[in-house]
Order: C-alpha cells, then structure tokens, then sequence
C-alpha cells in the first residue's frame, strides 16, 4: 500500500485537521509523511500588500519564518505519532504545480488533503488547489473532510 | 484508519482500479466494503426494447456487484453490495454512503489532457464539491 504520504498544508485550520487525519492514516497502515508548505515567491508587481511593502530580503524572511510555523505544526503531530516525518518548504507561484513535483521528487505515492484550504468555500465548489492538484495529479489523492 | 469503504462500480475496468485500492485499504485497518452499483430505472417498461433495456442492465448491474463480492472474498475482507436507483449516481454514492456509514469513498476517474483537463469529469466532480465523505482519487 502507500509507503510515503505527501501533506500539504497552508496552515488553514481544515488543512491542520487534514494533517491530522493524515498523520492518523500514516500511522495506521505503517508509511512515513512529508509535510509541505508552499509560499509564493516575491514580485514587485503585487497586489499583496507585505509585498509592496517588504524588500525580497525581508519577504523571504517572512515566508521562511511562516512556514517554519506551519510546519513545526507537521512536525509535533508527527513526533506524537511516532512515525518517520520530512518537512518541505517550497517557493511557488502555482502551488498546486509544487504541490505534484515535490509528491515526484520525494517518491511519495499519495497526496492527502484537505478539501478546501485558506480561501474557505466561499464562491467556489472545492478549494482551487485541492481542485487542480485533483485534475493533474497522476498519483491518488485523497481529500479529507 | 478506515472501517467501511465505498467502492462505486459500474463494472469497467476502471473501477478495478478503485475496488483494488479500496481492498488493501480494509484489509490494513480490518475493514469491509461495500460495492455499489446504481442506475436510473425507468418507471416502468413501456414496450419491449426498454423490458430488453432493463434486462439487460440488471444483468450488467448483477455482474458488477457479483465481481466486486467475488474479488473481496479472494481478499478476505468482509463485503456487502448496494443496487442503487437514484436520478444520479451522485445522489446514490451520496445516499448509500450515509446509510451504511461509510469514512471513505474510492473513485477512479480517467487520466485528462488539454481543456478537458479542467474537469476530472461527472460523478466525482459533484461529489467533490457537495459530498461529505473522504474521497480517494485514483487514476
């Protein structure tokens, strides 16, 4: 069965609950996890206001110490399971994109997460990441809810 | 871990897939399926060629259930099967998955390229957006 379990999460409180159930599952049929945060990386051009008002040096910064916090959250789920854990930070514009090639490049074999993340349910039927890792994902996914 | 899987068939190679996925999933956690096949009936058979329809696909629904209790026998893991008739399949994976208190649904669905890759296509995509139940993608 599934021997590497890839989590990504955005720090959400559905994705917190996903990690969970994840960490469970994992647990349960004896496979290792790999916690993922993904961060967009830095634009002068930006609509984002700790953009506009960061320098990249600062940015970068900010989102280290983010994800560094995301997933220390990963990482104590997993210490308390006991079971074999790898935390990833990756710098993206299309996270649902780093979300499948760190799933490749890790040789994980199922995606698991949660159904909707940050942006919630408003005006849209499945959270957009979830929706388009589920498109172009040849690995199995599972979603949590 | 998961206690009582869902496995939706329409009895294609495709759900082979699924029904794979779904029993090493019970058989790890000790769990047991329940295969469901569902079609919309017609009220009643109006002339022959829909009584020929409805034989026929009783006959195609007895041999996707009858496949998917044979292979989780062969597996050793506890089986039941549903034979559905809601409007949709969405609303009879939905239903079934309530009343028999599934925690998982496994789908396989086709691998897309191009602009239909935009949609993961018909069934799994309503019960991805207004489903309750954990779903298992496979491809």
């Amino acid at each position: 069965m599934y021997k590497r379990i890839l989590l990504p999460t955005d720090g959400s409180e559905a994705s917190r609950r996903a990690v969970q159930a994840g960490v469970e599952f994992a647990r349960g049929i004896g496979a290792e996890i790999v916690g993922l945060h993904v961060t967009p990386p830095f634009h002068l051009l930006t609509a984002n206001s700790q953009m506009l008002e960061d320098t990249p040096e600062q940015y970068a910064a900010d989102c280290s110490q983010r994800a560094r916090q995301v997933l220390t959250d990963v990482e104590s789920v997993a210490r308390a399971a006991g079971i074999t854990f790898r935390l990833e930070h990756v710098s993206s514009n299309t996270p649902y994109e780093a979300i499948i090639e760190t799933a490749k490049r890790l040789r994980c074999d199922l995606i698991m997460m949660a159904s909707h993340g940050r942006h919630g349910v408003k005006g849209l039927l499945l959270g957009s990441e979830t929706q388009k890792v589920l498109v172009h994902s040849a690995m199995p996914v599972l979603v949590h809810r | 871990m998961f206690r009582r899987i869902l496995v939706p068939t329409d009895g294609t190679e495709l759900c082979s897939k699924a029904l794979d996925a779904a029993l090493q999933l019970a058989r790890l956690g000790g769990g047991a399926i329940v295969g469901l096949h569902a079609y919309a009936a017609l009220a009643r058979a109006v002339d022959q060629d829909s009584a020929r329809w409805r034989r026929e696909r009783e006959q195609q629904a007895g041999d996707a259930l009858a496949y998917v209790r044979r292979r989780a026998r062969e597996a050793g893991v506890p089986c039941e099967t549903v034979l559905a008739h809601d409007a949709t399949p969405y609303e009879a994976i939905e239903r079934v998955a309530r009343e028999q208190a599934c925690d998982l649904v496994v789908l396989a669905v086709h691998a897309r390229r191009g602009l239909r890759a935009r949609l993961i296509g018909g069934e799994a995509e309503k019960l991805l957006a207004h489903g309750t139940v954990p779903l298992l993608i496979v491809r």
